[in-house]
């Protein structure tokens, strides 16, 4: 544990995620109104969509990863992109765990096909395969260019999936949309504080995970 | 002809190949010698551009064989341990599609010739996947009357070849010497290597550990020694 | 160069038509599992048919997509071919084409059992329908080449190319359901154009990605 902490700049943003996010957990639950009629269920919104934003974000860092590993020819980009593909899946997950349990009281079923949601879950699909592939798929080096040409279309893809899902049955997709610019500034501010929150805490666990990877290919290489 | 500049590779974190840097001049015949694991394979298959390397250059013919170019390989023709065929089509349809790959139009005359010539004419009509490893092994080898080479990289071309077999590969390898054409070859046999080539080389625990033109003094007991 | 290796592609499965049966016989089979698993009403079948229609190509395509470089596998004929002075992107554009005949061979095989089994009626005009089944094959084996290129080398290939390609080609399977039933039901094409642009749109996406990243799917 204590190498995770070596570095001073891991130490800072550990610190700063920990204080964050305790002030952001505060905030969602004291400070932010509660919404008429959604009550408590309203509060996922805080999370979820962070969340997803998190989860997209990744995702885009897996392609960008994989457009540096072709240019660099460095296998650090591999690792950073199977950080981020990790990270991604894992918080998509909780946004498919997150968004049934919100969308329950307030739609009054658990899933709807809901064009964000179903192309989340269209990308966690997308990522089984990603790591079955990193599994089956051979030897380290020659996967490490497979994921990279994986990455890069899953995230290609992604507008594709958006739009077809969009206007695949918009009859059972209706939903209260969450109209930002009419938020009053009491949801916005906590909204936007938990943005932020949730990317310094992707940020640390990206980082995080990447040092554990770096340290685990020299061990590997024999280069410690 | 032929600069091979730091190739290191490895397969699952190990390193089967580390900066492994040599140049072939027109008209050598290099052995590639060394026991198995040794990454002689891989070399050539690097070189061949069937398998990339973690870092490394090839320069064939002033042009960088990593960039991408398929011009690049002109010239360059591997012949692996497998047999390299479509299992289905026949001997002549093999030739006649390999060749057009290699930008050479063949007509049934020229197929014939050369199928006389390397014995397999009476099996012209056969799927390869019928073929013995003898007759896969003279198909394979006789593109090289088909198509223009200038380098020949191939992998124990006498593997599983019976005495006629081996004399028949080893009196076409000869032919081709012609002081233009160059060929890296893979083998076991210290004798035959001693034969047919003009330089040698041992590939030990990832790196070049022997690198001699075949006139060295005591090469033999060298080689024996390395191999050893 | 690019005829060359496309003859090659389609004389050799001329030859062995692995590719082709594999394809054939699981689409009939999945159309038999169709048949018997809806109620039998054909005007049920009629509203479902573009679907049920795309998901027979779509669970076809996967068996005859693992295939598609199986004789270059068995021998490794591909050593051949990758060693050979061909670009890599015209390899796959052989490839894609290819196997986009041969998955348009099997449709024009398998459509007239599909339309009898299921007690469809005839569609008005073919042309349209012919069309947006001919791009929608472009989409599904231009990912499916680039995923069968990763998924032959590797352990489990059967299970990993459907794994890796369904989920890639869900916009393509849904503007291609959305366009054939826009065709069949006689719906104006101001209504489902919108569909085939984005069929169209992927077919160029991931055309050139096949194109451009082919050179480093197919090397070991």
């Amino acid at each position: 544990m204590s190498f995770l902490f070596q570095e001073r700049f891991l130490r800072i943003l550990f610190i700063v995620s920990v204080i964050l996010m305790a002030v952001n957990l505060y905030a969602i639950f004291f400070i932010a109104p509660m919404v008429p009629e959604q009550h408590w269920a309203q509060k996922i919104f805080y999370v979820h969509v962070p969340i997803a934003w998190s989860s997209f974000l990744s995702y885009f860092i897996v392609m960008v990863s994989g457009i540096l590993f072709f240019i660099k020819k460095d296998s650090y980009w591999d690792r950073v992109g199977l950080a981020a593909a990790e990270i991604g899946t894992l918080f998509v997950t909780l946004v498919l765990i997150t968004g049934p349990i919100w969308a329950t009281p307030i739609w009054g079923k658990p899933w709807i096909w809901e064009p964000r949601l179903t192309t989340t879950l269209i990308l966690f699909l997308i990522y089984i395969g990603y790591f079955m592939l990193r599994k089956f798929g051979g030897h380290p080096e020659r996967v490490a260019r497979y994921a990279a040409v994986l990455g890069i279309l899953a995230f290609l893809d992604v507008p594709l999936i958006f739009y077809s899902v969009k206007f695949w049955a918009p009859q059972y997709q209706l939903h209260p949309q969450v109209e930002m610019n009419q938020q009053p500034d009491e949801i916005l501010l906590p909204f936007f504080f938990s943005m932020f929150t949730f990317t310094i805490l992707y940020i640390l666990m990206l980082r995080f995970r990447v040092k554990i990877s770096n340290f685990q290919y020299k061990l590997k290489t024999k280069n410690v | 002809m032929l600069t091979v500049s730091n190739i290191s590779k490895s397969f699952h974190y190990k390193p089967v190949l580390k900066d492994i840097s040599f140049s072939l001049s027109p008209g050598e015949t290099l052995a590639l010698l060394g026991r198995n694991g040794a990454g002689k394979s891989t070399l050539l298959r690097i070189i061949a551009k069937i398998s990339s390397p973690e870092e490394g250059q090839a320069i064939f013919n002033g042009n960088n064989l990593f960039e991408g170019v398929a011009a690049h390989r002109k010239g360059l023709y591997y012949c692996g341990h497998a047999p390299g065929l479509y299992p289905s089509l026949t001997a002549s349809e093999n030739l006649h599609y390999f060749s057009a790959l290699h930008g050479r139009k063949t007509n049934p005359d020229s197929i014939n010739s050369v199928l006389k010539d390397f014995d397999l004419i009476d099996a012209i009509d056969e799927p390869v996947k019928v073929f013995s490893q003898g007759m896969m092994q003279r198909l394979k080898l006789s593109f090289l009357e088909l198509i223009d080479w200038s380098l020949l990289l191939i992998d124990e071309p006498f593997n599983g070849l019976d005495i006629p077999g081996q004399k028949f590969v080893m009196n076409k390898m000869e032919s081709w010497q012609n002081g233009r054409r160059s060929i890296i070859f893979v083998d076991h046999d210290i004798n035959r290597v001693l034969k047919i080539s003009s330089r040698i080389m041992i590939l030990d625990k990832h790196s070049i550990v022997l690198d001699d033109p075949i006139s060295t003094s005591d090469l033999e007991n060298k080689i024996t020694s390395l191999m050893n | 160069m690019f005829i060359t290796l496309l003859k090659k592609e389609l004389f050799v499965e001329l030859r062995n038509k692995e590719v082709i049966l594999s394809m054939l016989a699981f689409g009939l089979t999945v159309l038999l599992i169709f048949s018997f698993s809806l109620s039998g009403n054909p005007k049920i079948n009629h509203e479902i048919a573009p679907g049920l229609f795309w998901s027979l190509v779509v669970l076809s395509s996967s068996l005859g997509l693992h295939r598609l470089f199986g004789q270059e596998k068995d021998f490794d004929a591909f050593a051949s071919l990758l060693s050979a002075p061909i670009d890599r992107g015209t390899l796959f554009l052989a490839k894609w084409i290819s196997g986009f005949l041969f998955l348009f061979l099997i449709e024009i095989l398998v459509v007239l059992p599909f339309f009898l089994f299921l007690g469809l009626s005839q569609p008005m005009s073919y042309f349209p329908g012919i069309g947006i089944v001919m791009l929608g094959n472009l989409g599904i084996v231009a990912v499916g080449v680039i995923v069968s290129g990763m998924a032959m080398r590797a352990k489990m290939s059967a299970v990993l190319l459907p794994v890796l390609l369904f989920p890639l080609i869900t916009p393509l399977l849904i503007a291609c359901v959305k366009a054939t039933t826009g065709w069949y039901h006689l719906i104006p094409f101001s209504t489902w154009q919108f569909w085939v642009l984005i069929m169209a749109t992927y077919v160029v996406i991931f055309g050139l990605a096949g194109y451009v990243f082919f050179e480093h799917i197919t090397e070991e």
